[in-house]
């Protein structure tokens, strides 16, 4: 998708709103239909309009505020100042194949587990809690919806960590909201 | 509701797109509450999964038994001064700040038969609704739709408010839900009846690259439906927020207590462009009607 989709949409939106504004110039007794009979017309047309679009665009029908199951927003506050140490094997690991993953295929695991470097975090036990549901309830389960089953740990918090690093003002805000609260 | 004068221009607006998950719910609350400051407004949730009502504290009042499905239902078919069971007056819930009209449990049930009883459908909001309380009892009516694609009471607000806000989020899904939206609803509207889409809010926005790719593409072919606020120079800005209504941990929490944002955090960065946005519906457009 890029800029050529947009123009598309533009012409076609303000062809209309041309067609609507030529009609509003002709406003006069007898150019426009009655509002029944146009009304009769419209009523046609929605029916056929609805057989033909694309009904593929109504798979999401939820607002994203309007989730109320989104419960996880409490980001974890961090600290990456402790020394780097070595990486514990994860859980599993012991599961995954050996082979090096293939980019772009998002059935395989993005990185290798030797290329992980672990820094601990610092969170309250609930935040942690939270977090652990969040990835497990809701992430997950995005992921399935991919047919992705094999995300592994070190994926998930690398991806975490990179929704924190391209989100500050999400992070700022939070930080403000956890003080505000006391 | 409250006692104060009318305004000039009385204006309904619908906020549209054929896409869930875009924060059109949020928009409509928050634009109801900036513009229950300019004159008297009045919040229908025509969205049968409820979240406004719930989101501005009435979650009983899904499941009540008198709703505006059934209104609009038994007033379609009533006589010219007939009285309809419920009532307007049964189905407002007047609150502190703008008043609402709730969603309830059964609107996809009665929106199913009215649809299939009447021939003029789509114009049951605008007659059994609109025509009776705008410029009347308020100043603004607010339509929260929902984001499915086939939905006659979206396209019914749609045609009676003819004012469209179209919340556009930084994802592909968000423009074909706008593709949707103008290709089977609002082209062929204009066929019958003016409808303006009279801005397009990039909402949910961050700083990564699909916002500045959604606010530069928007204001590129969009430009003169572009909100001010929603400019891609502000990126540059380094004294401004970034552009369009950010994603805000306040607003999720603000819908889970049942208040509008300002309310919950009456210092939230946001309501300066909500006030924007709300001035943008008094005017009529962008730059006015």
């Amino acid at each position: 998708m890029g800029s050529d989709r947009f123009n598309e949409l533009s012409n076609m939106e303000s062809e209309s709103r041309t067609k609507q504004n030529d009609s509003d110039s002709e406003d006069t007794e007898g150019s426009k239909a009655s509002e029944e009979g146009k009304t009769s017309k419209e009523s046609t047309d929605r029916k056929d309009r609805k057989d033909r679009s694309d009904r593929s665009d109504s798979t999401d029908s939820t607002d994203s505020v309007d989730n109320p199951s989104d419960t996880h927003s409490e980001t974890t506050t961090t600290s990456t100042s402790e020394p780097d140490t070595q990486p514990e094997p994860e859980p599993e690991m012991q599961s995954e194949s050996t082979t090096q993953p293939t980019p772009g295929d998002i059935h395989d695991t993005a990185f290798d587990y030797s290329e992980a470097k672990q820094s601990p975090l610092y969170a309250r036990p609930s935040t942690w809690e939270a977090f652990d549901d969040a990835l497990e309830l809701d992430v997950e389960r995005s992921l399935r919806k991919q047919e992705v089953r094999n995300a592994s740990k070190r994926e998930l918090h690398d991806a975490t960590l990179r929704v924190a690093a391209e989100n500050p003002e999400l992070v700022a805000e939070m930080l403000l909201e956890i003080r505000r609260q006391g | 509701m409250s006692d104060r004068e009318p305004v000039d221009e009385p204006r309904a607006v619908a906020i549209a797109l054929t896409k869930g998950g875009v924060g059109k719910t949020a928009m409509a609350i928050n634009l109801a509450d900036r513009l229950e400051e300019r004159g008297r407004t009045l919040l229908v949730d025509i969205d049968p999964a409820g979240n406004a009502t719930e989101g501005v504290g009435h979650p009983e009042a899904y499941d009540h038994e008198d709703h505006i499905g059934l209104y609009l239902q038994r007033a379609a078919n009533a006589a010219d001064g007939e009285p309809v069971d419920p009532s307007l007056d049964d189905i407002i819930i007047e609150r502190e700040g703008f008043d609402l009209i709730p969603s309830n449990i059964d609107l996809s049930t009665t929106e199913s038969v009215i649809d299939a009883e009447n021939r003029f459908a789509i114009l049951v909001i605008k007659q059994q609704l609109l025509d009776i309380v705008l410029g009347d009892r308020y100043d603004y009516v607010v339509f929260d739709t929902p984001g499915d694609s086939d939905s006659l009471f979206r396209e019914a607000a749609i045609y009676g408010a003819g004012n469209v806000i179209v919340p556009m989020t930084p994802a592909e899904e968000s423009v074909r839900g706008f593709e949707t939206l103008l290709r089977t609803e609002i082209v062929p509207a204009r066929e019958h009846t003016d409808v303006d889409i009279i801005s397009i809010v990039p909402n949910e926005m961050l700083s990564d690259n699909e916002s500045r790719w959604l606010v530069d593409e928007l204001n590129e072919s969009f430009g003169d439906l572009l909100p001010p606020f929603a400019h891609p120079s502000l990126f540059d800005d380094a004294d401004a927020t970034d552009p369009g209504i950010r994603q805000r941990i306040a607003f999720k929490r603000a819908w889970r207590e049942g208040v509008p944002l300002s309310e919950y955090d009456p210092e939230s960065d946001m309501l300066d462009r909500l006030d924007e946005l709300a001035e943008i519906v008094v005017r009529g457009g962008i730059d006015g009607e």
